[in-house]
C-alpha cells in the first residue's frame, strides 16, 4: 500500500510520459493554468495512493453509473493508478460479510487518512431505521466512517443537499451529510448526477493540491464558479430578447433562449454548458430542454421545472447571500432588477423558512 | 428524418476573434525563451476558438519538420509548427476522444525525452534479457 502514484503508473507498465499526459488532461479538465501539469506531476508522483472508501444510504445509484462514465480520467484509470477504492458495494466482487470485513480492515489499515465518498442524503427519521445495511444506520455508519476520514467528498446533490429524499414532505427526514459532520472537510460535488468528469477530477485535485476553493455551498470554484446561463451558447439570443414559448414554437426549433420555458440556467451552478455530458456531446439546453436546476439546494421543491424564473436579471435567488459578485452579472434595467429583488429575497425568505434546517449544536461552541 | 431537414440551423457568424491576441502571446513567449529560456503553454481547450480562430492559428503558424506520435494512454500527436519552438499537441484517449489541446513554447516539449527513471527500468529489463541469452534460455 505504500506506493505512490507514480509507482502504481509503473506496475502497470506505463512510462512518466504516460504519467504526463494524464496530469496534462486533468489540469485542463479542472480549467487550471496549463504551469499546472507540473506541480501536480510532481505533487502525485511522491503522494501514496490514497485509499478511498464509497458509502452508498439513501440514493438511486445515479451517481456512480454517471462516475463510471467518465472518459478522462476513466474510473478504471483511477482505481488502477490514482486511488485504492477499498470499498464500493456497487463495483466490488465481494458482498455480504466479506465485503463488510474487507472494509473495515481498510478502514482500520488507512485511519485518519482515507478520502471518504458519500452518495446519497441520510434518514434521520425512525432513528436511521430507513438506511440500513449490516445491521447499522445510515447516519451511525456515517459518523463512524467520518472518524477516521481526512476528507469527505459528498458526490451528488442527495449528499451535498439532500436531494430528492429530502424533498418536501420529507417522510425518512433525510439530511445531507454536512448536517451530521462537521469536524471534516467537505467537498460538495452536487448534481443529479454530477458531471462524471466533474466527480474524477475532484478526486485527483485533491489529490494534487489538497483542498480545492469551494464556493459558498461547499462545491469546488473549478466547476461550480459559473451558472450554466453564463456559458450557454444560447446566452446570445437571450440578451437579444429572443425565446422559444412553446417547446415546438418557431423560437425552439431556431434554437433561441429557453428561460420563458422555465430554464433554471441563470440560478444554477454547473459546468454543463463547458464539460457537457457523454464525451462532450451535448447538454440538456443542447437538447432542448431547460436547465431543471439539479445541482442547486432544493431543487425539486423550487416550483415547477417549466415556470419561469422570477425575472429576467440573471442571478442567483439568494443573491444577498452571495453578494456583489453575482450581482454583477446583473443585465438590464436598474429598475426592473430592483423589482426582481425584492421579489427574490422574498421568495428565498419564504423558501428558507420551509427548509429551515435544525439548528447546529456545534454552532455554540464556535461563537 | 425528412423532417428534421426542414428545421433551419443557422449558424452563427464566427469571426476570428481570439487568434490574433494568440500570436502576439506567442510572440513573447518566444522572445522568453530565447532571453531566459522560460517554457510556456497555452490550453487550447480554455478558449473560446471559432473555426476562423483556429484557422487563423494554422495559417500563421504553418507546418514544421517534425511530427511525433505518442501511444501511451491512447495516442498523442506532438507536431513542431513551422516556427521552431512552437508545437502543436494533441492528447487522446484509448477511445480518440481529444483531452486536451495546446500550444508548447520551448525547445521540446517535456514529455518527449525519455525519463531517468524509466531508462533504469528499461536497462534493467535489458540486462535480463541478455543474462537469459547468456545462460542458453530463451
Amino acid at each position: 500500500m505504500d506506493e505512490t502514484i507514480l509507482d502504481a503508473f509503473r506496475q502497470n507498465g506505463l512510462s512518466r510520459r504516460a504519467f504526463l499526459k494524464f496530469c496534462a488532461a486533468t489540469t485542463s479538465l479542472l480549467a487550471l493554468p496549463p504551469a499546472a501539469a507540473a506541480a501536480m506531476a510532481e505533487k502525485l508522483a511522491g503522494t501514496l495512493r490514497p485509499t478511498v472508501i464509497y458509502l452508498s444510504y439513501q440514493e438511486c445509484t445515479g451517481c456512480l453509473e454517471s462516475m463510471t462514465r467518465s472518459f478522462s480520467p476513466t474510473i478504471e484509470h483511477l482505481m488502477f493508478n490514482n486511488i485504492s477504492l477499498a470499498f464500493n458495494d456497487t463495483l466490488q466482487a465481494a458482498a455480504g460479510e466479506a465485503a463488510e470485513a474487507a472494509r473495515k480492515e481498510a478502514m482500520r489499515k488507512a485511519w485518519g487518512k482515507y478520502i471518504l465518498i458519500v452518495d446519497g442524503a441520510v434518514p434521520m427519521g425512525g432513528g436511521g431505521a430507513y438506511c440500513v445495511a449490516a445491521g447499522q444506520s445510515a447516519v451511525d455508519d456515517l459518523r463512524h466512517a467520518a472518524q477516521g476520514a481526512a476528507a469527505i467528498i459528498a458526490v451528488g446533490t442527495c449528499a451535498a443537499f439532500g436531494g430528492v429524499p429530502y424533498a418536501a414532505p420529507n417522510p425518512t427526514g433525510a439530511v445531507p451529510v454536512s448536517e451530521i459532520i462537521r469536524d471534516r472537510p467537505i467537498i460538495n460535488v452536487s448534481g443529479c448526477p454530477p458531471i462524471p468528469e466533474v466527480m474524477t477530477g475532484v478526486i485527483v485535485y485533491y489529490l494534487s493540491f489538497g483542498m480545492p476553493a469551494l464556493d459558498r455551498q461547499g462545491r469546488p470554484v473549478a466547476f461550480y464558479g459559473n451558472t450554466i446561463h453564463d456559458r450557454c451558447y444560447r446566452r446570445p439570443f437571450y440578451d437579444e430578447g429572443r425565446f422559444a414559448h412553446t417547446f415546438d414554437d418557431e423560437g425552439a426549433r431556431n434554437g433561441w433562449c429557453l428561460y420563458e420555458l422555465g430554464c433554471k440556467g441563470p440560478v444554477t451552478y454547473n459546468a454543463c454548458a463547458t464539460l457537457k455530458w457523454n464525451q462532450g456531446t451535448s447538454f440538456p439546453i443542447q437538447s432542448g430542454h431547460g436547465c431543471l436546476g439539479c445541482s442547486e439546494p432544493d431543487f425539486w421543491d423550487k416550483g415547477g421545472f417549466y415556470r419561469p424564473l422570477p425575472a429576467a436579471t440573471g442571478h442567483w435567488p439568494r443573491g444577498e447571500v452571495l453578494g456583489g459578485a453575482a450581482l454583477g452579472g446583473a443585465v438590464v434595467g436598474v429598475g426592473a432588477a430592483a423589482l426582481a429583488r425584492s421579489r427574490q429575497q422574498a421568495a428565498a425568505a419564504k423558501s428558507a423558512k420551509e427548509v429551515s434546517h435544525p439548528p447546529p449544536k456545534e454552532d455554540s461552541h464556535e461563537h | 428524418m425528412k423532417i428534421l431537414d426542414t428545421i433551419p440551423i443557422r449558424p452563427a457568424p464566427s469571426p476570428a476573434a481570439n487568434a490574433p491576441a494568440l500570436l502576439q502571446e506567442i510572440a513573447a513567449a518566444l522572445d522568453a525563451l530565447l532571453l531566459s529560456r522560460q517554457r510556456h503553454c497555452i490550453d487550447l481547450g480554455s478558449l473560446p476558438l471559432s473555426p476562423a480562430d483556429r484557422d487563423m492559428l494554422r495559417e500563421a503558424l504553418g507546418t514544421g519538420e517534425i511530427h511525433m506520435e505518442l501511444t501511451t494512454l491512447g495516442n498523442s500527436r506532438i507536431e513542431e509548427t513551422g516556427v521552431p519552438g512552437v508545437w502543436w499537441v494533441r492528447h487522446s484517449s484509448e477511445d480518440g476522444i481529444l483531452l486536451t489541446e495546446s500550444l508548447e513554447v520551448c525547445h521540446v516539449p517535456e514529455i518527449v525525452p525519455a525519463d531517468t527513471t524509466d531508462i533504469a527500468i528499461g536497462l534493467q529489463r535489458l540486462r535480463q534479457r541478455i543474462a537469459v541469452r547468456a545462460s542458453g534460455g530463451q
